[in-house]
């Protein structure tokens, strides 16, 4: 005769579920202990990871469709922008033929100082706000380099150096503080990172300044961080509070250059922050 | 549906979520760990352990703030899904 019995089933757990959620804790647990044991070794593992997904987030965000009217605006932007740079490539090629001609240098086009280095994550994939670079200190790269996105833009400071990669703490990253200056007035401020690659500040309600109005923080003569996008002013208040988009897009940065770090930029950085005792 | 079909989606929603952290927003990457932890509890914690283990480091920040995010994210669901049971063989 044929037996019949029913298993023993656990009341919370099943096989089946046990299996899958105890192999994720599994591999988590080995990837701190790796990161822990081997950081160097794991994040060698883990920058192929990093570096795909960055490239196909960006791609994505590229496609992503936008009105026809917003294209049209930008198009237009960026058609009288490149004219512009044309024109400006132009005169500086004459102008190197020239100074070269007069020098009687054989000397190749001027490199850029400073150390190129690729983005592997940052945010919003990055939840602490952070760039991770596909350089270290194989590179040369060391602990308080200045890192720089497009048109010398500065974006952060190297924080953290492993051998083959590095991590930037952004200036724009919640609880950043530095010392910086806005508009043709040069009103002093003290930007604060507000994530997300903005920033906030607080200004007297008087004071004049306007949605446009650039910001600068010190460096070899005054670097452009951001712009003014909003005014908040209330009539019960005596402050006015600033907000502020940067100039270099974090979620958008594929490349960054880092340069030794300047005492004049490291001294803006006013507060104390948890990249700075 | 049958518990092949179950283990399959708990399986996919597992892997989603964990590859979620390395790509994809973690706004987006903490709701599919909340989402796949309604099946597989544990998901949530080894989602934050693994944010943790790419993105942490001492001098950005103090605390690991998403394993504790994800422990509590786990602990929670464990409660839920044994009261709900409870309240089902009752």
């Amino acid at each position: 005769m044929r037996k019949t019995y029913l298993a023993r089933r656990n009341a919370l757990l099943s096989r089946t579920r046990f299996t899958w959620g105890a192999s994720a804790l599994l591999f988590a647990l080995f990837a701190v202990a790796l990161r822990v044991a081997a950081p160097n070794v794991f994040f060698a593992a883990v920058a192929p990871l990093e570096r795909s997904a960055a490239a196909a987030t960006r791609s994505v965000r590229a496609a992503m469709p936008r009105s026809a009217a917003g294209l049209l605006a930008q198009n237009d932007v960026l058609v009288r922008e490149n004219a512009a740079l044309a024109a400006e490539n132009r005169a500086l090629v004459q102008k190197s033929v020239d100074l070269l001609a007069l020098l009687d240098a054989t000397s190749s086009a001027p490199t850029v100082p400073g150390i190129v280095a690729g983005v592997l994550a940052a945010p919003p994939e990055d939840p602490y706000g952070s760039l991770m670079l596909a350089v270290g200190s194989r590179s040369g790269v060391s602990e308080g380099m200045e890192v720089f996105g497009d048109k010398d833009i500065p974006v952060g400071t190297v924080t953290t150096v492993l051998a083959a990669q590095s991590r930037v703490a952004l200036f724009s990253a919640p609880g950043q503080k530095m010392n910086a200056w806005v508009g043709q007035q040069q009103l002093p401020i003290v930007l604060v990172g507000a994530g997300g690659g903005a920033f906030s500040a607080s200004i007297p309600s008087t004071a004049s300044v306007a949605i446009g109005d650039a910001v600068y923080v010190p460096g070899p003569g005054a670097l452009p961080i951001g712009q003014v996008t909003r005014v908040d002013r209330s009539p019960s208040s005596p402050s006015a509070e600033l907000r502020i988009a940067p100039a270099a897009n974090p979620f958008a940065l594929a490349w960054v250059v880092l340069r030794p770090g300047t005492q004049v930029l490291q001294s803006a950085l006013s507060c104390a922050t948890t990249t700075r005792p | 549906m049958c518990d092949d079909d179950t283990a399959m989606i708990r399986g996919v929603l597992t892997i989603f979520a964990l590859v979620a952290v390395i790509a994809l927003p973690w706004q987006l990457a903490a709701v599919l760990a909340l989402l796949a932890g309604t099946l597989v509890p544990p998901v949530p914690l080894a989602c934050g352990l693994l944010a943790e283990a790419l993105y942490w480091a001492p001098n950005i920040s103090a605390v690991p703030v998403f394993a504790l995010s994800g422990a509590i994210a786990t602990s929670g669901l464990y409660i839920v899904r044994g009261r709900i049971k409870a309240s089902i063989i009752e």
